[in-house]
């Protein structure tokens, strides 16, 4: 599946894919480590979207939720705006 | 219009009410091959919308006399605008987003995952920008497997490729 990330100038950030889940997302995590950026399904499913390097990693600190779109044939055909959490607590780990 | 694709929520009973399904019962039994539909109407069941569009287009074409009430028919139009909304739903809930999308200022396209061409069309397709796609990741190039349900991952087992059970 092809997942894209576009942020926006006031803290907003959309994530484009292009296949369908298979489940309806309630949030997305993501963290430093290898668990990368996962789209978490309402009854705990899970899909990684994939890994991001650090300093792309750090912009998305501040984002509180993220609208997610399904492209189909290069149009908008579904969407969903879910919670974002950040899942990386470097005070526990250092 | 192909409607079977889509779920509906039709049913005889939920649309048309005993006397209806009555009248509608009489007129099918005038006509010949029409126990499949007469079975339909009384069970109450779920009916798919072709099998909706079936059942009117039936009462239609033997309603030669002009028996049928006009509440009737107006309730025809109704289930087929209902039909209709079902759809073409998928393609009135385009411009829906994007209007929701409307002021969105991008400011950054990355690609998570897969070729940056399919974050620059989106961005353009979508948010009505050309810009340039910045591979934000390792995987930026190549699809990760879906994670199965519940399962716990660290950096030293993460796999990635095309593992079983690629479909969450």
């Amino acid at each position: 599946m092809n997942v894209a990330l576009a942020l926006g100038q006031d803290n907003r950030a959309i994530l484009i894919y292009d296949e369908p889940l298979g489940f309806a997302p309630a949030w997305i995590e993501s963290s430093e480590d290898g668990r990368g950026m996962r789209i978490i399904g309402e009854e705990g499913q899970e899909y990684l979207a994939g890994l991001l390097f650090d300093s792309y990693f750090n912009q998305l600190l501040s984002l509180n939720d993220i609208m997610m779109v399904r492209m189909e044939n290069d149009q908008p055909v579904e969407s969903h705006k879910v919670s974002f959490v950040n899942q990386t607590y470097k005070d526990d780990r250092s | 219009m192909s409607q079977g694709a889509y779920n509906t929520s039709l049913s005889a009973k939920t649309e048309f009410t005993n006397e209806d399904r009555r009248q509608m019962l009489n007129l099918l039994q005038t006509g010949p091959n029409t126990g499949g539909l007469q079975a339909m109407l009384m069970n109450g069941g779920p009916i798919s919308a072709d099998n909706m569009a079936a059942l009117i287009a039936k009462l239609r074409e033997l309603d030669t006399q002009n028996q049928m009430p006009e509440s009737l028919k107006d309730k025809f139009k109704q289930v087929e605008k209902t039909m209709d909304l079902f759809a073409q739903k998928p393609k009135d809930n385009t411009p829906t987003i994007k209007d929701t999308l409307g002021d969105f200022q991008l400011r950054q396209l990355l690609t998570v995952n897969g070729p940056t061409g399919f974050a620059e069309r989106a961005g353009e397709n979508l948010l009505g920008a050309k810009m340039q796609a910045e591979v934000a990741g390792p995987l930026g190039s190549e699809s990760p497997a879906p994670l199965p349900q519940g399962l716990e991952l660290s950096g030293q087992t993460l796999q990635f490729g095309n593992s079983p059970g690629a479909k969450v």
